[in-house]
């Protein structure tokens, strides 16, 4: 036992760097970070980079690493967040997440996307301990560095000035402010203390598991659920779950080394996480509670106009895109309107009542592969796959949504993350589900006599649901749900005094979105042609998520634009554009967030706006306001001995 | 002349046609007020006058969005809160303007983070010379002490912070009779010791017992202005309080 008992500790002081880390910035900030895993793996492959390329010397990399570049990169962090201090929870998480995916999108730019084995950062060797316990220097030497850091964390914030002024801006900021505390120091020292514990988390967790561009940060993910233990505040309550998740972890491979339970070994901390958000539920609450409501323009203008307009585009489509673009094109343009079904969902639920889903791609999986496997062999039962897929599709979104849709935005976004890491490892990453890393084919699906297999009949299909499913949506929106969406979003407390009837608003939302997204997924099958498991995957959901706002979270139309994102990967263009497409998507995000009407929106408004300016026709929206400070009236004489 | 920055001799604060809105609402419309060198100047009104919200504008938790503000015949309207508190204008807000996990010494140690002078253990045994209640609780959480014991601790910490100007803002408020008496007992002691103050109080009778000079404010405006014993007789005052006549 003492062996894994020893692995344990190894691993869950790592994880205990990572959450100290999330948790230093989140009661300073009030910013979740969930780039966390992003930084980490950005500083392992500098890390890589300095050391094993130049060949400099590890001693002096790592200081290199921790005075230099961490230090860079939480100041561009605390750059970014700062000025969303006041904005709304759902900007936050979206940028956070915007920012994870800049990461991830960056690596492979600048340093290769080739996976590579680190050496440890300490000597080879091993010794023993007692007679038959043998302990690696790597282990030992991760142990005791993990807890000398996390110690002069307790004494930086226990016994410095530096800490006192910490501590009392996460008690009250402004009577800090009052009392002559930076707060925006204070701040900038969080993000750079916080950085520097993921660089080194980043190191000591690619030395053990390599350096892979898609495991890394997903690793990271393991110290959110310390850090949901102690309620995202507390430093100690964070240290010890870390540990003890290790210690779990390990303990648990030492009775399974094959099969299911190999698998639930690497899915505890998600499910950890997950089991945390519903047990702690409402007692979790965000350090910020008076957050701006985000509005957009979207509200106003007829729905009724954009209703028949959109209608008449789809027909115009029906009609003249099958005319126009060639075969191969009017797949991908099929495939671009499944995927744009699936966008939908995340309008209603993000853009109108303000919950973040990064599962929405899991549910669509659901789809798919319940598709794959009924239709795959028997093209005729495809209909009934759907239906099939949306029965498994709805139960699981109650499961995710029943105990956590009482969860406020943060919380809520943390258990559709944890429940699709979950969906990930174990049902996609399941052989018999998946059909492994080759996916299951879908080939023959029919609908009656039509079958599926022409592209026209695909385009057709596709197009055919898109219209319902945005028509559907555009009525919601125009009766009583739409409104109390609204209402949840624009002002959630005082639509909390209207009682539970919302929560089950939500809770349907949210499974109609389930529904949706999984004949999404079934309609995604069909044109794919083959279901591959990575299609699915966390990482996919939070690309929707990210396109999703590009296009417009309020519109029906950025669902589209989404779709229409999506269809940009899907050409065949010049290899650069896939290069650093999802990384201008990532930056997109993280500027134009606080946009809920999306990229194209806010394009209009700027162009617009020059027309005024160049045709000096000042409309009504860009007068200048009327000045503040005007002349002096008739209280002249009460308004001051100098007045 | 008053965007120039010469300072006017004798005034330490003041506000010319001062506006602050909150989302589109006029919280403070053109209010000017002056705070000379040592005085102690009372502001009165009913709730939702607008105290507060002058106070806040002064140390800037609040932005003004007219007017002008001068301290020191510096120009502070464009300050954040700490700069603004470096310059010796201390803020006790209304509430207990303490951090509660902190203990009561290190919230003391709070008050050399303005200027970044003063050593932490002078400003310690001073504030217990003031409140020697405290001297007891040093190692406690300030957030167990008691209401009275935590304003002590407020009133304390912006005492040995040694202001130029002390802002309280209804540090009275929900506090039995014998703790504010001590709590008063301390102003009026600082008062004597030539601290200048802006005090927000609900208790006319005892602001204007410790003010010399005080200001009525109703729906964001002055009404009324004036020494203390004109301004116990005054129709403004009543009527601002009553919500009479107007």
């Amino acid at each position: 036992m003492l062996p894994y008992i020893i692995l344990g500790l190894f691993a869950g002081s790592i994880y205990a760097l990572a959450s100290l880390g999330i948790v230093l910035t989140y009661k300073t900030t009030g910013v979740f970070n969930f780039a966390y895993g992003g930084v980490a793996m950005f500083c392992a492959y500098v890390f890589w980079q300095l050391r094993d390329q130049w060949h400099l010397s590890q001693w002096l990399v790592i200081p290199i690493l921790l005075v230099v570049v961490a230090p860079i990169l939480g100041l561009i962090l605390e750059a970014v967040f700062r000025p969303l201090a006041t904005a709304s929870a759902e900007v936050q998480i979206v940028v956070a997440l915007g920012m994870l995916a800049f990461f991830i999108n960056l690596v492979p730019i600048i340093f290769g996307g080739a996976d590579h084995q680190l050496t440890s950062i300490f000597s080879q060797g091993h010794f023993h301990w007692g007679k038959h316990v043998v302990v690696t220097w790597n282990e030992a030497g991760t142990f005791l560095l993990t807890m000398a850091m996390a110690a002069g964390l307790y004494v930086l914030l226990r016994r410095t000035r530096l800490g006192t002024a910490t501590r009392a801006v996460v008690d009250n900021r402004d009577l800090a402010e009052l009392i002559g505390v930076n707060a925006g120091t204070v701040g900038q020292a969080a993000w750079i203390i916080s950085t520097g514990f993921a660089a080194l988390a980043g190191i000591l967790l690619s030395t053990d598991e390599g350096l892979v561009t898609y495991v890394l940060p997903a690793l990271v993910i393991y110290a959110f659920a310390p850090a949901v233990l102690g309620r995202l505040t507390s430093l100690p309550l964070a240290f010890v779950g870390a540990v003890a998740l290790g210690l779990l972890q390990n303990i648990l491979a030492r009775y399974s080394t094959t099969g299911f339970p190999a698998k639930l070994e690497g899915s505890i901390p998600y499910l950890a996480l997950f089991v945390l958000l519903v047990i702690y539920g409402r007692r979790l609450t965000e350090v910020r509670s008076s957050l701006r409501p985000l509005t957009g323009r979207a509200s106003t203008g007829s729905p009724r106009w954009q209703f028949g307009g959109g209608l008449a585009a789809a027909v115009a489509a029906a009609i003249v895109l099958p005319q126009v673009l060639g075969v191969s094109i009017q797949h991908d343009v099929a495939e671009a309107m499944a995927y744009s079904v699936i966008a939908l969902t995340l309008v209603v639920l993000t853009g109108w009542t303000g919950q973040i889903s990064v599962a929405q791609m899991s549910f669509a999986g659901v789809g798919a592969f319940t598709a794959a496997h009924l239709a795959g062999t028997h093209g005729s039962l495809f209909p009934l796959a759907v239906v099939l897929g949306v029965a498994i599709a709805v139960p699981l979104s109650l499961l995710v949504g029943l105990p956590s849709l009482r969860l406020t935005g943060l919380f809520l976004a943390l258990a559709t993350l944890a429940f699709a890491l979950l969906m990930d490892n174990l049902v996609f990453g399941s052989t018999s589900i998946s059909g492994g890393l080759t996916g299951l084919n879908i080939t023959a699906a029919k609908i009656g006599p039509l079958s599926l297999k022409t592209y026209t009949a695909q385009f057709y299909l596709c197009l055919f649901v898109l219209t319902i499913v945005g028509a559907g949506v555009f009525w919601l929106k125009r009766g009583p749900v739409g409104r109390r969406l609204q209402m949840v979003r624009d002002a959630p407390d005082a639509a909390a005094t209207l009682g539970a009837s919302l929560t089950l608003t939500k809770l349907a939302v949210f499974a109609a979105g389930a529904a949706v997204a999984a004949v999404g997924g079934s309609l995604l099958a069909v044109t794919q042609q083959t279901v591959d498991p990575s299609n699915f995957s966390f990482n996919q959901s939070l690309e929707l998520l990210l396109v999703v706002v590009v296009g417009g979270r309020l519109l029906v139309a950025g669902a589209l634009i989404a779709g229409g994102l999506y269809l940009v990967t899907l050409l065949p263009l010049p290899s650069v554009v896939d290069k650093y497409f999802p990384l201008l998507i990532a930056i997109n995000v993280i500027f134009l967030a606080n946009e809920p009407d999306g990229t194209l929106a806010v394009a209009i408004r700027q162009t617009r706006f020059c027309l005024a300016v160049l045709y000096r026709r000042p409309r009504p929206d860009v007068l200048l306001p009327v000045p503040s400070v005007l002349p002096p009236t008739g209280s002249r004489e009460l308004s001051g001995q100098h007045g | 002349m008053w965007r120039d920055d010469a300072p006017t001799p004798g005034i330490l604060l003041e506000l010319e046609r001062v506006s602050v809105s909150y989302g589109g609402i006029r919280a403070l419309s053109d209010v000017s007020l002056v705070v000379p060198e040592g005085c102690v100047v009372a502001l009165l009104g009913p709730n939702g006058a607008g105290k507060t919200t002058t106070l806040r504008v002064i140390s800037g938790l609040a932005r003004a969005d007219g007017g002008w503000l001068r301290f020191g015949g510096r120009s502070i309207g464009r300050l954040v809160p700490h700069a603004i508190s470096r310059l010796g204008i201390v803020h006790v807000p209304e509430g207990r303007g303490i951090f509660p996990s902190l203990n009561v010494a290190e919230n003391l140690s709070m008050a050399t983070y303005g200027g970044g002078t003063g050593n932490p253990d002078v400003v310690v045994d001073q504030a217990v010379a003031l409140f020697p209640v405290l001297g007891a609780r040093l190692g406690q959480q300030a957030g167990t002490l008691s209401g009275g014991e935590q304003q002590m601790l407020a009133l304390a910490r912006a005492f040995v912070a040694r202001p130029r100007l002390l802002m309280l803002d209804e540090i009275s408020m929900g506090l039995a009779p014998l703790v504010t008496a001590q709590l008063f007992d301390a102003i009026r002691r600082g008062a004597a010791a030539g601290i200048s103050m802006l005090l927000v109080e609900q208790y006319v009778d005892a602001a204007l017992e410790l003010a010399d000079y005080g200001y009525v404010l109703e729906k964001g405006r002055i009404v009324d202005m004036g020494e203390p014993a004109d301004l116990r007789t005054s129709a403004a005052l009543t009527a601002a309080y009553l919500g009479a006549g107007r």
